[in-house]
C-alpha cells in the first residue's frame, strides 16, 4: 500500500502538521524572537552600565524626589526588580526560540514541544506582568 | 525498500496533543495581553484628558515635564501599539481556530502573524535602543560640561 505524503498546500486529513509554510513561519518567528531577546539582554546590560556610571546623579535626584529616603537603595531595588523580571521573561523567549529552531532543524518533536512550552511561559509571564501593570495604572488614576 | 530519509523531513514534525496544548495556552494569553493593551490605551487617553493642564511639576530646583500635552506622541504610541497587538490578536484567533477546526491554513496564518508580531517589536526595540543610547550619551555630555 502506497504511503501518501501530503503536500504543504493540501489540508491534512486527520491532524495538523508542521508543513513547509508552518516551518517557514515558525522559523521566522523564532528567529525574530531570538533577535529580540538578544537585543533586550544588550539593553539590560547598557541600563546597568548607565546606572553604575550615573549612580551619584540618580541618588541625588531620587533623594530630592523622596526626602529622607535612601535614594540609592530605592533605585537599586527598583532596577533589580525590573531587570529580574525582564531577564526571566526574555530567558523564556530566547530558550523557546532556540528550542523551536532546534526542533525544526533536527525534526525533533521533543525540542519543538519544549520550545513551545517555553514560549508559552513567556506569554503567561508577559500577561501576568501586563495585568499587574494595568491594575497599578487604574489604582494610580484613583489616587489622583 | 522505501526509507524515511527519502521523504521530506519537514513532515516528520506534528502538532501533537502537547504542542496543541502549548499553542492554545499561548493563544489564550496572547488574547489577554491584547485586551490588556487596549484597556491601557483607553486609560492613557483618560489620563491625558485628566492631566493635560498639569504639565510641569517643580521639585526644588528640578522641573519635571509630564509631556501629557503631547497629543501627537500619544496617538503615535497608541497607533503602533494597536498595530502590534492586532498581529498578536490575529495569532491568537487564527491559531485557536486552526487547532479547533484542524485547519492547517489557519494555523499557518497564525504562525505568520506571530512572526510579524515579533518582527515589528524587534524593529521597534532597535529604534528605542538607538534613541535611548543617544539620550544617555547626550545626558552624559551635558553632565561633563
Amino acid at each position: 500500500m502506497d504511503q501518501h505524503i501530503p503536500e504543504s498546500s493540501q489540508q491534512p486529513i486527520f491532524d495538523l502538521n508542521v508543513d513547509e509554510i508552518a516551518n517557514r513561519n515558525l522559523w521566522g518567528a523564532a528567529g525574530w524572537a531570538r533577535f529580540l531577546s538578544v537585543v533586550v539582554f544588550i539593553g539590560i546590560a547598557l541600563v546597568i552600565i548607565a546606572f553604575l556610571s550615573l549612580r551619584s546623579q540618580i541618588t541625588a535626584t531620587l533623594s530630592r524626589f523622596i526626602p529622607g529616603m535612601d535614594g540609592i537603595g530605592f533605585a537599586v531595588g527598583l532596577l533589580a526588580a525590573a531587570v529580574g523580571i525582564a531577564v526571566i521573561l526574555f530567558y523564556f523567549l530566547i530558550n523557546g526560540a532556540i528550542l523551536v529552531r532546534k526542533g525544526l532543524l533536527n525534526k525533533d518533536q521533543s525540542s519543538f514541544n519544549n520550545g513551545l512550552s517555553s514560549m508559552k511561559n513567556y506569554f503567561i509571564m508577559y500577561g501576568v506582568v501586563a495585568i499587574i501593570t494595568i491594575i497599578l495604572t487604574i489604582l494610580g488614576l484613583f489616587v489622583k | 525498500m522505501q526509507t524515511d530519509s527519502h521523504s521530506p523531513a519537514i513532515f516528520e514534525l506534528r502538532i501533537d496533543e502537547t504542542a496543541k496544548h502549548h499553542l492554545l495556552t499561548m493563544a489564550s494569553w496572547g488574547l489577554i495581553i491584547g485586551i490588556v493593551a487596549i484597556i491601557k490605551y483607553i486609560l492613557s487617553v483618560i489620563e491625558y484628558i485628566q492631566t493635560r493642564n498639569r504639565v510641569n511639576y517643580q521639585f526644588g530646583d528640578i522641573t519635571v515635564s509630564t509631556e501629557r500635552n503631547n497629543l501627537g506622541g500619544m496617538i503615535f504610541t497608541i497607533s503602533i501599539g494597536l498595530l502590534v497587538n492586532y498581529f498578536l490578536y490575529q495569532f491568537s484567533s487564527l491559531t485557536k481556530r486552526g487547532i479547533t477546526n484542524l485547519s492547517q491554513v489557519d494555523l499557518n496564518r497564525g504562525f505568520a502573524s506571530l512572526r510579524t508580531y515579533f518582527a515589528i517589536i524587534g524593529v521597534l526595540i532597535i529604534i528605542a535602543l538607538c534613541l535611548g543610547t543617544l539620550g544617555i550619551l547626550m545626558s552624559g555630555m551635558n553632565l561633563t560640561n
